[in-house]
């Protein structure tokens, strides 16, 4: 037995089912990865503490985990801003979520204006999940917001800011924020405004190199088609010279 | 939800190589899981919730290994089984298509591109609408995110023959179904409704 062709391809099915099928194919739910990242690892690190955690003490874990939901949300709220000015797809519902049924009641509870469909993104490689503070030290006090997420989400506006007139700078900040960052999420961005950097550099080699390597890891980039036509003019001009 | 029936498939081996974490499938797969449940019909309201359950499950379950199919395929055997848990959860009172996800889906880069992927949305929501689970599950794989046969049947656990009876009845009743919205009388329909959210 074989597969059989698929309706995209067979031309004897309807050409509006086909066209259908093709717009559905080609697009993606507006899923905000960003937000969902930090939801899961709230809900991670809740279900790490909890099971860690001596009897009794479970409701305390509770307890932290929602207070770490509540400084994330504070910082993807940050983040969304600064996504939001800097072009990028921002994630535009920021999800408290220590656990998926709190993340589904919040939204229920606090209505939205409906945020435009963003493009698909895909997140930067995987990092550890930093380990769980013990409940009983996080219940004291809330902890504060993510500083390190509060700097990288400042920093990749300031790369940003910088790109248009002062490439050489904005590319040594972005550098430094892979450094400095090696565990963020933002890696993606930054690295996306680092390969723009280069090309202005006229440092093509590497920019060709790191260009094509993006367009590898994240094929759903908002960047991708602004990268790629940057690469494939530059490889016009190559063959032109030789 | 009760999601001892998810996990209890496909116990994985702790030790192996080449094991993905939850967070790792999060960033490379979290939308094609969206879109996924999205397009069997989960109501968008859920689908967040949704894709949080499924990386918890594989959270749970300890990562992918390879060998249980294709990390896409994989995970989306465990969102049908989550959708499946979610459906029976709430009942099967929505089975009309979505229009929260009408004006929610879409990456389209122009507002009239976008328009027509929404419409396309629907009017396949409502061509799979009277199918199972598995068969629209079968037929998304299949038809829209291009997975072979035998990815589908090494992440389903099933006989390729199986995958195959599948597609081959998702397809007869999706394009009878389809043919029977009418094709633009269909999208002529919607439109007013999706231009009043945008």
């Amino acid at each position: 037995m074989r597969p059989p062709p698929r309706l995209i391809d067979d031309p004897s099915a309807a050409s509006e089912l086909r066209a259908d099928l093709e717009r559905v194919a080609a697009s993606a739910a507006p899923y905000d990865a960003g937000a969902g990242l930090l939801a899961l690892q709230s809900a991670i690190a809740a279900t790490t503490s909890a099971s860690a955690a001596p009897r009794g003490s479970a409701r305390l874990g509770s307890s932290a985990a929602k207070i770490g939901a509540a400084s994330a949300a504070v910082v993807v709220l940050a983040a969304a801003a600064v996504f939001a000015w800097t072009g990028f797809s921002p994630p535009a519902e920021p999800k408290p979520a220590a656990t998926a049924a709190s993340s589904a009641s919040a939204r229920r509870s606090a209505p939205t204006p409906r945020p435009p469909p963003r493009p698909a993104q895909q997140l930067p490689a995987a990092e550890p999940l930093a380990p769980s503070a013990a409940p009983n030290a996080v219940i004291n006090r809330a902890p504060p917001p993510d500083a390190a997420l509060q700097r990288e989400v400042a920093q990749l506006g300031r790369i940003k800011q910088l790109l248009p007139g002062d490439p050489q700078q904005a590319y040594r900040l972005a550098q430094a924020g892979h450094r400095e960052f090696r565990a963020g999420i933002l890696r993606h961005e930054r690295e996306g405004l680092a390969i723009l950097a280069l090309w202005q550099l006229e440092r093509r080699a590497e920019a060709g190199r790191r260009t094509r390597a993006f367009l590898a890891r994240y094929p759903e980039s908002p960047l991708r088609e602004r990268l790629a036509q940057r690469l494939a003019r530059t490889g016009e001009r190559s063959a032109q010279e030789r | 939800m009760k999601d001892g029936d998810v996990v209890s498939h496909e116990r994985q081996d702790a030790g192996a190589e080449g094991r993905l974490d939850a967070q790792a499938l999060f960033r490379a797969h979290a939308v094609f899981v969206a879109s996924f449940l999205q397009r069997i019909g989960t109501p968008a309201a859920e689908v967040d919730d949704l894709v949080q359950e499924v990386f918890l499950v594989v959270h749970r379950k300890g990562g992918y290994v390879p060998g249980a199919g294709r990390p896409r395929t994989w995970l989306a055997a465990i969102a049908l089984r989550v959708a499946r848990s979610g459906r029976r959860t709430r009942g099967r009172r929505r089975e009309q298509p979505d229009e929260d996800a009408l004006l929610a889906a879409s990456s389209s880069a122009t507002p009239d591109a976008e328009l027509e992927a929404r419409l396309a949305l629907s009017r396949m929501q409502q061509a799979l609408a009277g199918l199972d689970l598995e068969h629209r599950a079968a037929f998304v794989l299949y038809e829209l995110d291009g997975e072979s046969c035998e990815a589908i049947a090494s992440a389903f656990g099933v006989p390729i023959g199986t995958v195959y009876s599948r597609l081959h009845h998702a397809r007869r009743r999706f394009s009878s179904a389809y043919a029977a919205l009418g094709g633009e009388d269909g999208a002529s329909r919607l439109r007013p409704r999706l231009l009043e959210g945008t």
